[in-house]
């Protein structure tokens, strides 16, 4: 089942003689629980595809369907709904907010849907990442690694159907790296989510069911890696 | 935590520090209006009190009711209090004596107590029938007490004799007329004084809130009454906002302007902080913006921010108000303890706290729409693209032709933005408006308070129907007494018939010596008062005809000869009241006694030393002898003192809070605006530029901000001088507008000063950068 469609997606910044074609006619799709990964020089466009798919940057031209649903079909308000909803996102620089604990953190998105967090969905996730016992600490107590956990954990708290994320181990040692790709692997397999990373770390596309390249704003479909 | 609005308890509690300068611009501008309001409801307060002291609690009097029409009136729902009111000898002048001196006679009804100062009984009670009530003053001077029998003779030589009920206080118009007073019950009166009297007036108190303006219009018509008929007590209706006199509802208008600006100056604070405060956390909108909040989430998230800051700097401003208005009102019993013993030390102003809560939180609501739009707009793309933190998008370069690159770069920074730099010039030039407009009221205050000038009198002797009776030597005798600092006459000619180029009338020609021409030269508009002293040329009183010149010839016709007068100067204040078509010319003495052939004086005035006493003014009236009227003025310049000094203090006390807090708003905003830029500025200094040079580049914003503000704001604050000192003052007392140099110097001084004073913060992180060239947070 088909639950990411991209279509013809252009993406142009400037005009005439500044002009920058991000991204140039990429159309691909993926299915439920699968994890891909995406690669690419630094300025190919990999982020430009990151921020339209994540809904967070509107394209020159094309389509981006999730879950069916047309992502720029829609007005801004109900598209940020959709948004919160559907895609859940990981940074390179976790993007934790410094004066909620982790538990706070993860719960975050649940509260700006108004929605009450279930006690038995925390206290898993809180398991699932290894958190448990960490649940009060605030971000500035916390190593690298297990902020972007935190993150993931925010990430995953909504159930979203496409997690997104972006260099999320550009920050963390090899121990912690694998210890993120793992969870993602879980996420895609355990929660059946569609996963599409930005890395710049050849090793983890192993871990990947496919693996895209983008050069110049053109993307290629690499298939699956060999380890 | 069950909300995501929960957030910004967190994070105030977190960063209390980020939002101090926020809160403290909250502080300060419902500091501004609580005083504002807070000042003028005890200023309102002790006016009020003073004007029932002085002039009592009645607010109309009808002339020409019959009895049964009283009745009717009093039958009136909006009528609280009703009383009748007579009097013979007001003017002293009718014969009527107890004990050879003068004496006037009242009749009253018993509610006039409560409506009248004069009225309430300090010893005994109130008169029943042939019982009479005095004023202290005959009971020092007769030395009589309750229950002794008191004569009173009348121009005709019969006599009434009273047993005394009780004694009433001596009014201030007793003590210049020096006259004795008592009253009667309207029973009495009526029967001994003054049969069916036509004089007899109805003095009426309405309920509180009632419309009186359109109560005693309708009273008019009901009994068919003239606008002459009917008496209002103007000054207190103008108190209580009942006012329907023009001018009063002019300055009402007035005081409704500025307190509009002292509202919009707050909301530009409170705005240019919140803009900043906003700024600052782009990112942090940014990721929210990520996390699934709608721009409709991030709008509510920074008005709630907002507003949930007030919660505590509304109540410490409330606070802070209210300890201001009790020193004021401290002061003000000090300054004048029997004029303010009324007014409580430890008075709440409900509508001081009220205006403060109302427009306070209105005021941050409002100045939280633009930044909450503002946050509201914030990609979400701000927190993932590294681009957030930029305080706006650069459209233009700095333009490094004229100026260096750290000053061209610091006044870029200045009108990067356009509405930061609308709202910070925009603040400054408010402040100068706000301040030039409430300096009118100086200049209104110098006419209103007459008796503050240095010409007013402690006493004065005036010869009995004002003939030039008052012997010259006079003045020489009483300048020798240790009491006396300043003696000073004047003679005066009345109804001379006069002309000039286009007009004919009459003049009422007045003498001045030397100390009196002195002081004259403060109300000169035109001219000369030398030549007047000298009398080549005579001094015209301003009344409103502006066709008046210096130049002018005036030719009188008295009863031996005709003269020609020149006038050398004009004046703009009319000290004396003329009647219509008549000119007030003051000439010297010398030329006077030439046109008249008088050599005495009308009046001779006397101010006395500091610490002179009551027998002091004794001896001083007794070396005066028979003959003349005797007038003393302390008390009343008393009461004008009292009034001066609350007036005084009010504007003192506003024109600084205006000042503290433009002064204020310059030094946060600066700050801010560093905070802001820090990432920048660490970049700056890693490349190369000196601490100095990045303090200059600061300091070429913050004087960008003052230039700009000083260039809209000296215009539009002499613009709004210009246009409240025709309204409050050309229109009543003649005198041309001025351009208020010493007040515009004294804010663009103060402003200057704010401006350097904001570098000072910015000084103490640049020594941090230069010393800690990587620290990212400061």
């Amino acid at each position: 089942m088909e639950i990411l469609q991209v279509q013809k997606l252009c993406k142009v910044y400037g005009s005439k003689e500044t002009m920058v074609r991000a991204l140039q006619d990429v159309s691909f799709s993926m299915k439920k629980a699968e994890f891909a990964a995406v690669i690419g020089e630094s300025g190919s466009g990999k982020s430009t595809l990151f921020n339209c798919i994540g809904a967070l940057d509107i394209p020159t031209s094309g389509s981006i369907c999730l879950d069916g649903t047309d992502l720029f079909g829609m007005k801004e308000e109900q598209r940020t709904l959709f948004r919160r909803r559907k895609v859940g996102f990981i940074f390179q620089s976790f993007h934790l907010i410094e004066e909620l604990n982790v538990e706070q953190n993860i719960i975050f998105p649940l509260l700006l849907d108004r929605q009450k967090p279930k006690k038995e969905r925390l206290e898993e996730l809180l398991e699932l990442l290894g958190l448990a016992d960490r649940r009060y600490h605030l971000p500035s107590q916390l190593s690298g690694g297990q902020k972007q956990r935190v993150a993931i954990g925010r990430a995953l708290i909504t159930r979203p159907m496409l997690l997104l994320a972006d260099e999320p181990t550009g920050n963390l040692d090899s121990k912690n790296s694998q210890d993120v790709m793992d969870l993602l692997l879980k996420a895609s397999r355990y929660y059946q989510q569609t996963v599409l990373m930005i890395t710049h770390n050849m090793q983890l596309t192993t871990s990947a069911d496919r693996v895209f390249r983008v050069r110049d704003g053109r993307l290629t479909d690499l298939g699956r890696m060999q380890g | 935590m069950k909300s995501y609005l929960d957030l910004i308890a967190i994070q105030g509690r977190v960063n209390k520090r980020k939002s101090r300068m926020t809160r403290v611009c909250i502080f300060l501008s419902v500091f501004l209006i609580m005083s504002l309001f807070g000042m003028a409801d005890m200023e309102i307060r002790s006016q009020k009190i003073q004007a029932i002291q002085k002039d009592g609690s009645w607010h109309a009097v009808f002339q020409g009711l019959s009895k049964e029409e009283a009745a009717l009136l009093d039958a009136r729902p909006e009528v609280a209090l009703g009383a009748w009111y007579d009097v013979i000898n007001y003017e002293v002048n009718e014969g009527w004596q107890i004990k050879g001196m003068q004496t006037v006679i009242c009749g009253l009804e018993q509610p006039l107590e409560t409506m009248l100062p004069a009225a309430q009984v300090i010893e005994g009670d109130f008169p029943e029938k042939d019982e009479i009530l005095c004023t202290d003053s005959i009971q020092e001077r007769l030395g009589v007490s309750v229950g002794d029998r008191l004569t009173v003779t009348g121009p005709t030589e019969e006599t009434y004799t009273f047993v005394i009920s009780g004694f009433i206080h001596t009014t201030s118009m007793l003590t210049r007329t020096d006259a004795l007073g008592v009253c009667v019950n309207m029973e009495t009166f009526s029967t001994c004084f003054s049969e069916e009297s036509e004089d007899s007036v109805y003095y009426v108190q309405f309920v509180p809130y009632c419309n009186i303006q359109k109560t005693i219009a309708d009273i008019c018509e009901q009994f068919g009454l003239s606008k002459e008929q009917v008496g209002q007590n103007a000054y207190l209706l103008g108190l209580m906002f009942q006012s329907g006199d023009s001018y009063l509802v002019r300055i009402y208008l007035i005081v409704g302007i500025l307190a509009l600006l002292v509202a919009i100056t707050s909301i530009l604070m409170i705005t240019g902080s919140l803009n900043s405060s906003v700024a600052q956390r782009t990112e942090f909108f940014g990721l929210m913006r990520c996390l699934g909040a709608t721009p409709c989430q991030i709008g509510q998230f920074v008005r709630k921010e907002a507003i949930g800051w007030c919660k505590t700097a509304i109540p410490a401003a409330l606070l802070t108000g209210t300890v201001v208005i009790w020193c004021m009102c401290g002061m003000l019993r000090l300054l004048s303890p029997h004029l303010f013993a009324g007014l409580p030390v430890f008075g709440v102003s409900l509508i001081g706290i009220l205006a403060g809560v109302v427009i306070g939180l209105s005021s941050v609501w409002l100045a939280a729409r633009t930044p909450a739009k503002k946050a509201s707009k914030v990609s979400p793309l701000a927190a993932v693209s590294g681009n957030a933190g930029t305080i706006y998008a650069v459209k233009k370069a700095a333009n490094t032709r004229f100026f260096s690159v750290a000053s061209s770069l610091g006044i870029h920074h200045a009108k990067g933005s356009r509405k930061n730099f609308f709202l910070m010039s925009g603040s400054f030039a408010f402040s100068i408006l706000l301040f030039l407009s409430f300096g009118t009221l100086w200049d209104f205050m110098g006419h209103a308070l007459t008796p503050l000038r240095p010409s007013s009198p402690d006493l004065s002797v005036i010869s009995e129907e004002n003939a030039c009776s008052i012997p010259l030597e006079l003045a020489g005798t009483l300048s020798a007494h240790p009491a006396v600092k300043k003696v000073y006459g004047r003679s005066f000619a009345y109804e001379i018939l006069a002309k000039r180029e286009g007009w004919e009338g009459t003049v009422m020609l007045i003498s001045y010596e030397q100390h009196q021409f002195d002081w004259a030269k403060k109300d000169l508009s035109d001219g000369s008062i030398a030549q007047a002293a000298e009398g080549r040329g005579v001094l015209a009183a301003y009344q409103g005809d502006d066709s008046l010149e210096t130049g002018d010839i005036f030719t009188l016709q008295t009863k031996e000869t005709t003269c020609d007068l020149v006038v050398s100067g004009i004046l703009t204040r009319q000290p004396f009241d003329a009647e219509a078509n008549e000119q007030i010319l003051f000439c010297s003495e010398a030329l006077f006694q030439e046109i008249t052939g008088e050599s005495g004086y009308t009046i001779l005035d006397v101010q006395l030393k500091r610490g002179s006493t009551d027998t002091d003014a004794a001896q001083i009236r007794a070396l005066c002898g028979d003959g003349i009227q005797f007038s003393d003025k302390r008390f009343s310049n008393m009461e004008v003192m009292g009034a001066y000094y609350a007036f005084v203090l009010f504007l003192y006390g506003f024109l600084a809070v205006i000042l503290m807090i433009s002064a204020f708003h310059m030094i946060n905003s600066m700050s801010m605006s560093v905070s802001a830029r820090i990432g920048q500025y660490q970049s700056l200094y890693a490349i190369g530029m000196s601490g100095r040079q990045i303090l200059k580049m600061i300091a070429f914003e913050a004087f960008t901000y003052f230039f700009f503000g000083s260039l809209f704001g000296v215009p539009l604050g002499l613009w709004s001088h210009w246009m409240m000192y025709r309204s409050l003052i050309t229109s009543r007392w003649g005198d041309p507008w001025y351009l208020p140099i010493g007040a515009l110097v004294l804010v663009l001084f103060v402003l200057f000063i704010s401006t350097i004073a904001s570098l000072l913060g910015p000084l103490g992180r640049i020594r941090f950068i230069t010393c800690n060239p990587r620290c990212n947070e400061l």
